[in-house]
């Protein structure tokens, strides 16, 4: 299970940070997303968001081993280990991963259980799902 | 429920989600920070947005108030459903005493600075007095100050975004003035997201009168609403209705406003050549298809719309190669293009351009370029005055100089820079029967006379002729409303203005308008903020605000000799084209402002009687507040 990146079609409308947030925190807060839009002009927005790599770098940096890959792909989090250095935020290719605003834990897409909400709600499809 | 909110319901005699619950309060001339409460009954009868600016606007300035000094208040607020995920609810609105038509003056925009600043923890900012020196005014979470801001003064609103997010936060949401705000012209605009503007009315020039260059917002916080699952589903919903219907599901993601241009010509309504014409013999060229065919590069849309309206177009050949902006929109190609009778569209994005750099509002600016363009044909100026620039209609890099001349004050621009109806009062030789505005505004983008529903909503309308305050164009263009009659126009005029008030309030983006009712919006108020509201509710709301900004205007002074529209469209008819033949003549608007008025219930001078004013719950204002001249 992999989400797929289309940057061309991404018009920085964030509706796929407000429903994330929304989704996993009950807030719309889109520094609790899990996906993020970095902003352009004249070239199209860049949606960073976990693209649940085979090898992860963030698994293999994290000292702690707060970060495990689930057998549907995704990145888990086990807050309990983790202190919050960053190294995984610096390390990971695509921008995916940043740090909760209050309680400075990795915030890294899970996919929803298997149903990802930004790629059902983008309105351009430039998010996809290939399971 | 969420961790160590920011931005936590209001506490009240209910629990009131969708605010943040507090505005910031900013003395520039002492550089006092404060925080205000916001109470419950200022929420449940003006909502936010144009609602509050009205009631503090109304409260905290009067006929003396210079518009252009330290004691008008600058205002920026949201509205409750900013932030959210509900469909173009991502505007906020900025409210001051109009340095241009010295009364109620606004500007809505859309973008992500409203949302940010609810995120950070304010419904809104209200900015009194004038600094020292320039300054920005830095708003994080659960605070503010002021930054020094001598280095970016001079500097375009694009350099000073950049400069900024790279001094303070790469993330943050910026609205920024340019040389035009800090030139004081009459119409400057305030700049955001690098494209778009909260244009009408001058609030860039309020804003460089009191050296503030520019405000930063950057928020960590969130957004609680009360019913989440049902506003989730809502939102869907009217997902749904939007993308369903062929204009906001098709046309506009497709060519953005840009559509009009071929619309409006086809009716004979697209203003040409200073309102000389409503037929454009270049509007193919100016055409929103040829737009997209051969300059739009991408999208972009503001935070949670599906619609995505707006276009960056990029210029690659010719002398404005190199030009990257966001638009033209629609009335910019009016009013850089055919209003100029300038069909090189490649010299309205460059001039689309230099206008949001300089902070300049595009639609004032090409009426008055138009208007300048006339008065050189006539000989009423010269290419003395012009500083051998020959400003003839059609003259596309004419144009494009005039408007570095007006954000910079230089030459016949420092006359310009005054707006139409001052200029005009300046430059004389009659030039006043052919100035284009209403109550100081200049006209946007409709041809009165071949739709008279909007020559009334034009006059009567609280900031001056504005397509907005009412779109009543929509029912001419549809037929809903006949175009070409005059009668039957007060009811309609009145139920739009008002749902208009209310897509103010809530800030709402109006370009989706067409598939919701208030119906729609009372539910997402409901939803979001927990107490219920019904559509009869929501629409006394926003009749009550409308009638606070016309008590507003009263006090500065005007009355029914103010609702009138320019002499060309009293007395000069369309000369050619599907609405040939057509004016508005004096007897025809005075009987549609009677029957506006009455419906209404206003006096024949058009003033709102006691018993409306009683009916609204705005007489102890109107009695307590009357003869304010501060």
């Amino acid at each position: 299970m992999v989400i797929v990146v289309n940057n061309e079609k991404c018009t920085g409308c964030r509706i796929c940070e407000l429903i994330c947030s929304a989704y996993h925190e009950g807030i719309f807060a889109p520094e609790r997303s899990r996906v993020k839009i970095k902003s352009k002009i004249s070239s199209a927005d860049e949606p960073m968001l976990c693209r649940q790599c085979d090898k992860p770098p963030c698994v293999e940096a994290c000292q702690y081993g707060a970060l495990s890959k689930s057998d549907y792909g995704a990145i888990l989090v086990d807050e309990s280990k983790c202190v919050g250095c960053g190294i995984c935020v610096d390390i990971c290719p695509y921008n995916a991963i940043s740090l909760d605003p209050n309680i400075k834990k990795p915030l890294i897409c899970d996919l929803c259980n298997g149903d990802p909400m930004c790629v059902k709600w983008c309105p351009r499809k430039a998010l996809k799902f290939n399971e | 429920m969420g961790r160590n909110e920011l931005c936590t319901p209001l506490r009240g005699i209910k629990l009131i989600h969708g605010y943040c619950g507090k505005i910031l309060r900013i003395d520039l001339s002492s550089g006092m920070i404060k925080e205000q409460k916001l109470d419950e009954i200022l929420i449940k009868k003006y909502i936010g947005g144009r609602g509050f600016g009205a009631k503090l606007l109304y409260e905290e300035t009067g006929k003396k108030t210079n518009a252009l000094g330290p004691e008008n208040v600058l205002m920026f607020f949201t509205g409750p459903l900013v932030g959210t995920i509900l469909p173009g609810s991502s505007r906020h609105g900025v409210f001051a005493k109009s340095p241009l038509t010295e009364i109620f003056g606004e500007g809505t925009v859309g973008g992500h600075p409203g949302a940010e600043l609810k995120y950070a923890g304010y419904d809104g900012v209200v900015i009194k007095g004038r600094a020292d020196k320039p300054v920005c005014l830095w708003v994080h979470d659960g605070g503010a100050e002021l930054k020094r801001a001598e280095h970016l003064w001079g500097k375009t609103t694009h350099k000073t975004e950049s400069i900024l997010k790279d001094e303070i936060d790469e993330k943050a949401k910026i609205a920024s003035i340019g040389p035009a705000g800090e030139n004081l012209v009459r119409y400057a605009c305030i700049t955001s997201d690098f494209g778009r503007q909260a244009g009408r009315t001058g609030m860039g020039a309020v804003m460089g009168s009191k050296l503030l260059k520019a405000i930063v917002v950057r928020g960590h916080g969130g957004l609680e609403v009360a019913d989440m699952d049902a506003l989730i589903e809502f939102s869907s919903e009217i997902s749904d209705k939007l993308r369903e219907n062929p204009i906001t599901g098709g046309t506009i993601p497709k060519l953005g406003t840009s559509f009009m241009i071929l619309v409006m010509n086809h009716l004979g309504v697209l203003p040409t050549r200073n309102f000389t014409d409503g037929v454009f013999e270049g509007a193919e060229q100016l055409s929103g298809e040829r737009m997209q065919k051969e300059f739009v590069v991408r999208d972009r849309a503001c935070l949670a719309c599906p619609v995505g309206c707006g276009k960056i177009t990029r210029i690659n050949s010719g002398p404005y190669a190199g030009t990257i902006v966001e638009g033209p929109e629609f009335e910019t190609l009016y009013a850089l293009g055919s209003q100029c009778g300038n069909n090189v569209l490649e010299s309205v994005a460059k001039a689309n351009l230099l206008c949001d750099e300089l902070g300049l509002d595009t639609i004032s600016t090409g009426c008055v370029i138009g208007f300048a363009m006339e008065c050189f044909e006539r000989g009423i100026i010269t290419d003395k005055d012009t500083d051998g620039i020959d400003l003839s209609f059609g003259n596309a890099e004419a144009m494009v100089q005039m408007v570095e001349k007006i954000g910079k004050r230089e030459g016949i621009g420092d006359i310009l820079a005054e707006g139409v109806r001052r200029a005009s009062g300046k430059i004389g030789g009659g030039s006043e029967k052919f100035a284009m505005h209403v109550k100081g505004l200049e006209f946007p983008a409709y041809e009165p006379r071949g739709m008279k529903g909007v020559g009334l909503a034009f006059a009567v309308a609280g900031r001056g002729a504005c397509h907005l305050k009412a779109g009543f164009h929509s029912y001419e263009i549809s037929g809903k409303s006949d175009r070409f009659s005059s009668k039957e126009k007060g009811i309609l005029l009145k139920e739009s203005e008002d749902i208009m008030s209310i897509f103010d309030s809530l800030l709402m983006c109006k370009l989706i308008r067409g598939p919701l009712e208030p119906k729609d919006h009372a539910k997402a108020l409901t939803l979001i903020t927990g107490v219920k509201w019904k559509a009869g509710e929501l629409m006394k709301v926003g009749e009550r605000i409308t009638n606070l900004v016309r008590m507003y205007n009263i006090r500065e002074g005007l009355g029914r000799a103010d609702d009138v529209l320019p002499e060309r469209i009293l007395t000069s008819e369309l000369p050619r084209g599907p609405a040939m033949g057509n004016k508005i003549d004096k007897m025809e608007l005075d009987k549609m402002l009677d029957e506006y008025y009455k419906v209404r219930g206003w006096d024949e001078n058009g003033t709102p009687l006691d018993s409306k004013l009683r009916e609204l719950d705005i007489l102890n204002i109107w009695r307590f507040y009357g003869d304010r001249g501060q």
